[in-house]
């Protein structure tokens, strides 16, 4: 209506994922019978097939879920590790590690996507990855944004034979694109588990050629590759709580925010005016500043973090009108200019309430840009994103989990959820999400216009990039408050890509919203 | 991509509908194995569901359709027939035939559904009804069009004897509706369960169309069981036109698509894609070949074969052209007389095996005549309000004979092969509605999306001209000084149509699909 698209709503749960085609997949499921977990795990493996540069089978990535039938929420961490023979002391610059073999850690995402299936789906592999593979198999209309995202990747690759195998595999199709080598390599896996790939042919395979690059990823690697359960680290909000992976989840950033927003009235701001915008972009500032402080926490850190003495002390600071400046991200970009965007988020409800969102990449664009002839596996490069050094915040130790932004989220009321919430955007996804919680929660729109609200992304210092549609006397008056903010263009997935799911816990109506800064779309069973 | 709505295609299939519930019951079928027709009919189904006001199996529709089996277009007309009994000389005024039991003409809609499944579909009746039940038992939230709707008719009904019987199954007996809220109708998941057990003949001969009949008659209507049992679907060949490369097909009368054929017809002398789209110049043209078109099809309700070939042959369209060319300005009626428009909805479906059809379907104005068979929660039409009570007038109602209907489902061929199936509801604005996104898609080379999105004008009577606000001041200043009345609208006016579509590239065999952000429609895939 109104030129807008229509509000999708449903009693019988939803799929909202950045691609229609990943979307329809995992309705496909609902539709058939399978609950948010089969959903969720043939959308996971559809994004490989229509957005192969954002994620896929050998990335990582997490999950927020709301089980139902145990009535609480728990997080599926299925990020990668440091490699075991990982050498230390081989790198000095952080660009090294942003392609090639030794860029990548072991491959968690095929195992965290059978895993949903295996301990709270309904039915077999067969039936998750049917999209997928019809999707490689038959190919799909190349558009949008990933189609602009391979056109960067293959200006972005060096020119070297070990990326010949990722030209062959995404370039030259035309309008087209199929993947036939990665609809085999699912359908195996469909008919023979994932041990195919951890302990099987397909993972020997994998290894050989890696390790005949100079790689340093091993068969024991994949062996231990084994997502884990845990409950989630939560944080109140408006009287509601949200919930996000704990670590190595940065998602704490995002909480953070959030309580240091608790002691604000936003609602009673003008909505997109000065003292909302203000006060938001500071309060990201200051626990993006604290994340950065005090990565990786222990229990007893992360308490903290989240205490409220802590809010309290930020809270204050927030007040004082002196600007607030420091750093956003784990590292200055090496160029000014942000890297291109990566990884993806969806969410999935289903009748029962059973609830999932999962945020999951490869670590950059098409990971560390290499292809394994014959399979249609694109590796990630999720290494780039540990310290050298070994005393540093996120360090690559042998053997060690790596901390990532990824914050998958839901937030639930009196023990029931009422959002779900991802997106990607690197350091920029607990700014992202705080700020499209904001829209939703403080000043009561509906999640699609939630998502379409313009965002800002923080960098370091004092610099801030805002979408062109907030209104330039309004970031004018943001910058006499101390923001050095620079207007971009109106919508750029710079700030995001944010798929949400809002239910109505008396109604049972599900509403979705997907971010039209790419493909975000709502797709029903 | 930077703020729109994505492309949304596929190689396996995709439905575009006037409500996100009815494109993913039609996907679900594709999904599930079905070919178009199956998935076109669940669409349709859900749709008289999920928006009660527009359109429901006691209602009446056109379907335009590419047969892959057959490599040929057939249309299907389940439209309204004038009951036997029909009091002839009772009614006087247009306005009597808009509420109650004697605006009502024997329900087409369900018949034409079954036919669509039986003649070319995969799948079982009972299968392509199984979303529809669904939505109806479980209920649908409401989405802000559907919920304006219903409070706009409880507006409009309120007055009416049978306003109780409404108020109850669309409003909980409350008067009004919020968005978000659940709308359940056990009643018609009843009925719909019934006719999936049972077959058609449920409606058309049996239990249900007894009810029916016995309250029609009981409110003091002429309806009998004959017409029932007489309800009968028709195929038929199109009536086209070629245009810019393609071959448009849309229904023979007593479908007035081809005013539709007639105004691509004349536009074909026109360089249209030489001009600044939405300028002055490319508008006031379409703008008059629309009204000359719309002026030969009122004077015409069901023209028989020869007088239509006639007004399309070549004379007659450089007879039009000469007077769209010579700049005098042109006036004329372009719709039935005053009152509200008929409503109605669409929907288009591509699959994997190169079948293609789109259909419009409508209840008359929103929820018909307001009446409610008990019980069921049937909502009937009132198709007789658009014919003429005078009998001798064009489209004038006789027991028997079959209405004309502005509906104009349409899908366009290139090289033998289906590429576009497009379709909106909107009374008399129909061809008008579906002749300015052609031009835009076609001559100025819009993607489909992008063409259903451009800003649309409806034509008035006399000169006046009702134009989205999203037209560009000059323009809408210079056509002014051409001789139009411009009427400005909003941005997105809900009457301008909801156009849904789907193209297919033959060559690739991606299909995409497009919706009308002006109302709620949405596409699936399979």
């Amino acid at each position: 209506m109104d030129g807008k698209r229509p509000t999708i709503a449903s009693l019988h749960g939803m799929v909202t994922a950045a691609h229609p085609l990943a979307a329809q997949a995992g309705a496909k499921l609902l539709a058939a019978g399978g609950n948010a977990f089969d959903a969720a795990a043939a959308t996971a493996a559809a994004l490989n097939a229509v957005e192969p540069g954002m994620s896929g089978l050998a990335g990582m990535g997490m999950a927020i879920c709301y089980i139902a039938a145990e009535q609480r929420v728990r997080a599926l961490d299925f990020v990668t590790r440091v490699p075991w023979k990982f050498p230390a002391g081989g790198f000095t610059r952080r660009e090294e590690l942003e392609r090639g073999p030794l860029a990548s850690g072991p491959p968690g995402s095929l195992a965290g996507w059978c895993e949903l299936a295996r301990a709270h789906g309904r039915r077999k592999l067969h039936d998750i990855f049917a999209p997928a593979i019809a999707l490689a198999r038959d190919g799909h209309l190349l558009t949008g944004s990933p189609a602009a995202a391979i056109t960067q990747a293959a200006h972005a690759l060096p020119d070297q034979p070990c990326f010949d195998a990722w030209r062959a595999t995404y370039l030259g199709q035309g309008a087209v694109l199929r993947q036939p080598e990665l609809a085999r390599t699912l359908e195996v896996i469909a008919t023979e588990g994932p041990e195919h790939f951890y302990r099987g042919a397909l993972g020997r395979q994998v290894i050989a050629h890696v390790r005949s690059l100079g790689g340093c990823l091993t068969m024991e690697d994949m062996h231990a590759v084994s997502p884990v359960w845990l409950d989630p680290v939560a944080a109140d909000y408006r009287g509601a709580q949200l919930h996000t992976p704990p670590p190595p989840s940065e998602g704490f950033q995002f909480l953070l925010t959030l309580r240091i927003l608790d002691g604000f009235s936003l609602g009673a701001m003008e909505r997109d005016g000065v003292d909302h915008l203000d006060t938001v972009w500071r309060a990201i500032r200051l626990a993006a500043g604290l994340r950065i402080a005090r990565n990786k926490p222990g229990p007893a850190a992360l308490a903290a973090i989240l205490s409220d003495e802590l809010a309290t002390t930020l809270r204050d600071r927030l007040r004082d009108p002196r600007p607030v400046e420091g750093l956003t991200e784990q590292w200055s970009p090496p160029t000014p200019d942000p890297p291109p965007q990566h990884t993806t988020s969806f969410s999935v409800l289903d009748r029962e309430g059973n609830a999932v969102c999962v945020t999951q990449g490869l670590g950059g664009l098409f990971g560390n840009g290499l292809v394994v002839p014959g399979t249609g596996i694109c590796l990630n490069n999720a290494l780039h994103w540990g310290d050298f050094d070994t005393n540093g915040t996120n360090p690559l130790i042998a053997g060690t989990d790596l901390a990532l932004p990824m914050a998958p989220a839901i937030l639930t009321k009196a023990g029931r959820p009422v959002l779900l919430l991802g997106t990607p955007g690197g350091y920029g996804i607990a700014q992202m999400q705080a700020q499209t919680l904001v829209q939703h929660v403080d000043f009561g729109l509906a999640i699609q216009d939630a998502i379409e609200a313009p965002r800002a992304r923080l960098w370091d210092g004092r610099r801030v990039q805002a979408e062109g549609r907030i209104p330039a006397a309004t970031l004018e008056a943001l910058r006499q408050r101390g923001h050095d903010v620079e207007a971009i263009a109106d919508w750029t997935t710079l700030a995001g890509g944010v798929q949400a799911i809002a239910i109505d816990p008396d109604t049972g109506v599900a509403t979705g919203g997907g971010d039209p800064r790419g493909e975000g779309y709502g797709a029903l069973p | 991509m930077d703020g729109k709505r994505p492309t949304v295609a596929s190689r396996h299939g995709v439905v575009a509908a006037s409500h996100p519930l009815a494109a993913a019951a039609g996907a679900r079928i594709l999904g599930r194995g079905g070919n178009a027709f199956d998935a076109a009919v669940a669409a349709a189904a859900a749709l008289g569901v999920v928006e009660p006001f527009a359109s429901g199996l006691a209602g009446h529709g056109v379907a335009t359709c590419w047969v892959a089996g057959d490599q040929r277009i057939r249309t299907l007309a389940f439209g309204a027939v004038v009951p036997k009994r029909f009091p002839v000389g009772r009614f006087s005024r247009h306005e009597e035939l808009r509420f109650g039991a004697m605006a009502v003409a024997p329900p087409g809609s369900l018949a034409g559904w079954y036919n669509l499944v039986s003649a070319h579909g995969t799948r079982t009746f009972a299968e392509a009804l199984a979303p529809a039940i669904l939505l109806a038992r479980d209920g649908f939230p409401l989405t802000g069009f559907n919920a304006a709707a219903i409070n706009r008719s409880a507006g409009v009904l309120r007055d009416q004897p049978f306003f109780d019987a409404w108020n109850a199954a669309f409003t909980e007996g409350r008067g009004s509706v919020r968005p978000g809220q659940v709308l359940r109708q056990p009643d018609l998941a009843a009925t719909l369960e019934a006719i999936a057990a049972e077959g058609t003949k449920a409606l058309y001969g049996g239990r249900l169309g007894q009810k029916l009949v016995a309250h029609l008659q009981s409110l003091g209507g002429c309806m009998a069981l004959a017409d029932l049992a007489e309800v009968s679907p028709a195929w038929g060949r199109p009536v086209s036109a070629a245009c810019r490369g393609l071959i448009v097909h849309t229904p023979r009368p007593p479908s007035q698509a081809f005013q539709l054929i007639l105004a691509l017809r004349i536009l074909d002398g026109f360089d249209l894609a030489g001009m600044e789209r939405d300028g002055a110049l490319h508008l006031d043209i379409v703008w008059r070949a629309m009204r000359l078109a719309a002026t030969e099809r009122i004077a015409r309700a069901d023209p028989p074969p020869e007088e239509l070939d006639q007004l399309l042959a070549d004379e007659s369209v450089a007879r039009l052209r000469s007077r769209v060319a010579d700049g005098r300005p042109l006036e004329g009626r372009t719709g039935p007389g005053p009152g509200p428009q008929a409503d109605g909805a669409s929907l288009a479906v591509a699959d994997r095996a190169g079948n293609m059809l789109c259909i419009t379907q409508s209840l008359g104005s929103p929820f018909g005549g307001g009446v409610l068979v008990p019980g069921t929660g049937l909502c009937l039409n009132n198709a007789l309000y658009a014919g003429d009570p005078n009998p001798d007038a064009i489209n004038g109602l006789r027991p028997g004979r079959p209405l004309a209907t502005p509906m104009a489902p349409l899908v366009a061929t290139r090289n033998g092969a289906p590429v576009l199936a497009l379709a909106t509801p909107g009374g008399s604005h129909i061809g008008q509605i579906q002749t300015q996104v052609l031009v835009q898609h076609l001559d100025f080379g819009l993607p489909l999306a992008d063409a259903i999105d451009a800003p649309r004008a409806r034509l008035l009577a006399g000169r006046r001209v009702a134009a989205e606000s999203r037209f560009s001041m000059a323009a809408l200043e210079a056509l002014g000084e051409h001789g139009h009345e411009i009427e400005p609208q909003t941005a997105w006016a809900p009457q301008s149509g909801g156009v849904q579509a789907v193209s297919a590239d033959p060559v690739t065999r991606v299909m995409t699909g497009a919706a009308d952000p002006r109302r709620d429609g949405y596409v699936a895939t399979s």
